[in-house]
């Protein structure tokens, strides 16, 4: 199972309903949320932080990030995490969760290495049951 | 000197006559060596073998008599002089023989040395300056005779022929004797070969020494252009006229000839469409312009010529026409694009090679473009609003599917979550059943709309090669219980043909809607029967699919039948949509479809995979 997973979605109902699946299907330990990309990079500037009154987390093993979000979208967030973090957790993959129907979004997810899979949502039980047979996830299982 | 030297023969048979001649020329020419012969034949005998320079010629010899015997000598020796030796008595017979070329004659008994010395130097002289004459004369009627150019003369005061040359006969046709009996106006053109247009000059000799242009007409009725160049002459104490031919007919037929291409040229510069063409030489300066525009701005072609042609451009296209004729001059062809005042020009230039190769000219054609330009622009404009509309289009509807989809893969999500198993109101949980059905038919509308707009946009989805057994089987493999249920039988005949390029789940889903339209739709009086069939056409490859189902009124619906949302049968999962998205996505592949149908008897579809 996976320690922890970052879910990055704006829509609340989705938040909670990823987290009920995730949980009944096994996947993950904990959940943590952000509501868009910039609470995501809040999430690992707050975690690489020399302040040494935040109390030490684990970080996510894998994120699962939304594209289409307020204030700070899947895409810059997903630039700027490669620019400032990816390179110090070499470990965290990205799955793609979105109700996008755009081929560009398709196209552009295969261009990033760190995306391994992009799921169209709903995200159920039998999605995680696939993900988990994943080339780059199947060791935590 | 020459005196000394003479040889003189006296043909004289009277000795007493010979004695006082022979005496008579010993004083006067006292180193002469003088002959003297009896009769004709012995005369002549001796002319044969010396050479004489004057003959004394007695008229009463033993075998001549009179005249006849110089004509006997001067037949055989024309260019001895011959003077007459005559008694007192027959002057007459001499003075004839002086006529026909005796150079004198002496009376035998009233003569003296003197007498006979001075006539027989003036004898010799005359005869002398009589043969250089003839000799000269000869001359002349050769160069007359046989000149290449037609000649002839003509008495001035009756014009009639006095002569006329070989080259004049051939050339007119008429003979020697037919000409000398014309006048010169018998050449003129005939009055009823005379082409009423043309005023043809006529001459008046009245100045001979000219050239005049005039019209001949040949014995063959043969019309012909002649220069004629003539000069005032004697002819045997005639006042006449010489003439010499030229025929300048094939001359003035390649005049007329290069005045009518040049004509042809110049309705063709002068009359180019919308444009003009001009030459120019090495400097740019125009030689020649002219064209189409010019007349209808009322402008003056000829005020351009003489000047550089790049100067009526301004910077920086002046520089760029210059630079492209530049390359003209290096042999190129070029064609370019120029602003003239507030006009698009479209210009052509090329080369003019002269016989040696080099190239002096170029020959420009430039076009008028301004209309198409401006159209062009238009056109350009146009398509760009509708691009930029196009791609507002597609974003805004990606992001209304998106923003449909996201709460409704919420209500999936929650509905997979629900567990019904723990609510006890039976309501509940009819209310719930209802509540996921819906649900579940909204999200395969979204589903299937979405659809439709992927395959509207993308037009370059893959193509390969595709066996459409391999497709239809996996299609029918699908839906098998469905298939089964209803008995439906299934022929196939794809022994013609039935490899296609095609986007691989395009066809799969055209198979599939097909299947599923001939068992949704199939006739409750008879179990569904499904026939394909392959055949190949120039075009392409047809695939006929055919079912026995309840057919579509093509009367009423033929207009609708592949329209989005057409339903024809009350049906309750019918949406709409099936055939909408199978003629999309065989459009979108460049292949056509087509329809068959009967109403209660069947349906077939056409479907074309062009090559």
């Amino acid at each position: 199972m996976i320690n922890k997973v970052l879910c990055i979605d704006d829509d609340q109902i989705t938040l909670v309903l990823c987290e009920m699946v995730i949980k009944k299907a096994g996947f993950a330990t904990e959940v943590v949320t952000a509501k868009n990309g910039r609470e995501g990079l809040a999430w690992f500037s707050a975690y690489f932080s020399k302040n040494n009154n935040i109390p030490k987390q684990e970080a996510p093993q894998l994120i699962l990030l939304d594209l289409n979000m307020p204030v700070m979208n899947g895409w810059d967030f997903l630039e700027d995490y490669l620019m400032k973090y990816s390179d110090r957790l070499p470990a965290t993959k990205v799955v793609i969760i979105s109700s996008t129907v755009n081929p560009e979004d398709f196209s552009r997810a295969n261009r990033y290495e760190i995306v391994i899979d992009f799921i169209n949502k709903p995200l159920t039980t039998e999605g995680l049951e696939e993900l988990m047979e994943h080339e780059q996830l199947k060791a935590f299982f | 000197m020459k005196e000394e030297a003479l040889q003189i023969l006296v043909i004289e048979d009277n000795p007493g006559d010979f004695f006082l001649v022979n005496e008579y020329l010993e004083e006067a020419f006292p180193d002469g060596v003088i002959f003297q012969r009896d009769t004709l034949k012995e005369g002549i005998a001796l002319l044969e073998k010396e050479n004489i320079d004057v003959i004394l010629l007695d008229l009463t010899l033993p075998d001549g008599m009179g005249i006849s015997s110089f004509h006997k000598i001067n037949s055989k020796f024309p260019r001895v002089p011959v003077i007459i030796l005559t008694g007192l008595g027959a002057t007459e017979i001499a003075l004839e023989s002086l006529k026909v070329g005796a150079q004198d004659f002496i009376v035998k008994d009233d003569s003296n040395p003197a007498v006979l010395a001075k006539s027989i130097k003036y004898g010799i002289e005359r005869s002398k300056i009589y043969e250089h004459l003839k000799k000269s004369e000869e001359q002349y009627k050769f160069l007359f005779n046989n000149n290449p150019l037609p000649m002839f003369a003509f008495d001035l005061d009756a014009p009639r022929f006095i002569m006329v040359n070989e080259a004049a006969i051939e050339h007119y046709g008429y003979s020697e004797g037919e000409f000398l009996k014309m006048t010169i106006e018998d050449l003129d053109v005939k009055a009823e070969s005379k082409n009423d247009n043309e005023d043809i000059y006529k001459p008046t000799f009245i100045n001979c020494n000219t050239t005049i242009d005039l019209q001949h007409q040949k014995k063959s009725g043969e019309i012909v252009d002649v220069e004629m160049r003539t000069h005032e002459i004697i002819i045997e104490g005639r006042h006449a006229c010489l003439a010499v031919i030229h025929d300048v007919t094939e001359r003035n037929k390649a005049k007329e000839q290069l005045r009518e291409s040049e004509q042809m040229f110049r309705t063709i510069s002068e009359n180019f469409p919308n444009g003009a063409v001009a030459i120019l030489n090495k400097d740019f300066n125009i030689l020649y312009i002219a064209g189409k525009e010019f007349h209808i701005k009322n402008v003056d072609a000829t005020y351009f010529e003489n000047t550089d042609y790049t100067t009526h451009f301004h910077s920086p296209v002046k520089e760029k026409v210059r630079n492209s004729l530049m390359k003209v001059f290096a042999g190129q062809n070029v064609v370019f694009e120029a602003k003239y005042e507030d006009l698009s020009y479209m210009i052509s230039a090329v080369p003019l090679y002269e016989t040696s190769g080099s190239i002096n000219k170029i020959l420009i054609a430039s076009q008028n473009i301004t209309e198409q330009k401006r159209n062009e622009t238009e056109k350009e404009l146009l398509i760009e609003e509708l691009t930029q509309n196009n791609s507002d289009l597609r974003q805004f509807s990606y992001i209304t599917s998106h923003n449909l989809r996201a709460p409704l893969s919420n209500l999936l999500g929650i509905i997979k979550l629900l567990d019904t198993t723990s609510i006890t109101d039976p309501m509940t949980t009819l209310l719930l059943r209802n509540f996921e059905e819906c649900t579940l038919q909204l999200n395969d509308t979204v589903n299937d709309l979405i659809n439709v707009l992927i395959i509207k946009n993308n037009v370059n989805a893959k193509k390969e090669k595709l066996d459409i057994r391999k497709i239809f089987e996996r299609v029918v493999h699908s839906v098998q219980n469905v298939i089964e249920q209803n008995n439906t039988t299934i022929t196939t005949d794809f022994d013609h043909a039935y490899e296609v390029l095609f986007n691989r789940s395009y066809l799969e889903s055209i198979l599939l809607n097909l299947v599923t339209n001939a068992v949704k739709y199939s006739s409750p009086k008879r179990p569904p029967e499904i026939k394909l069939k392959t055949q190949k056409t120039p075009e392409g490859i047809i695939l006929s699919f055919s079912d026995n189902g309840l057919g579509i009124d093509l009367e009423r619906y033929k207009d609708r039948i592949f329209g989005l949302y057409q339903r024809f049968h009350d049906h309750a999962d019918s949406k709409g949509l099936g055939l909408y998205i199978v003629n999309s996505q065989i459009r979108v592949m460049g292949g056509e479809i087509d329809v068959e149908s009967e109403v209660d008897k069947g349906t077939t579809f056409n479907i074309t995979f062009k090559n």
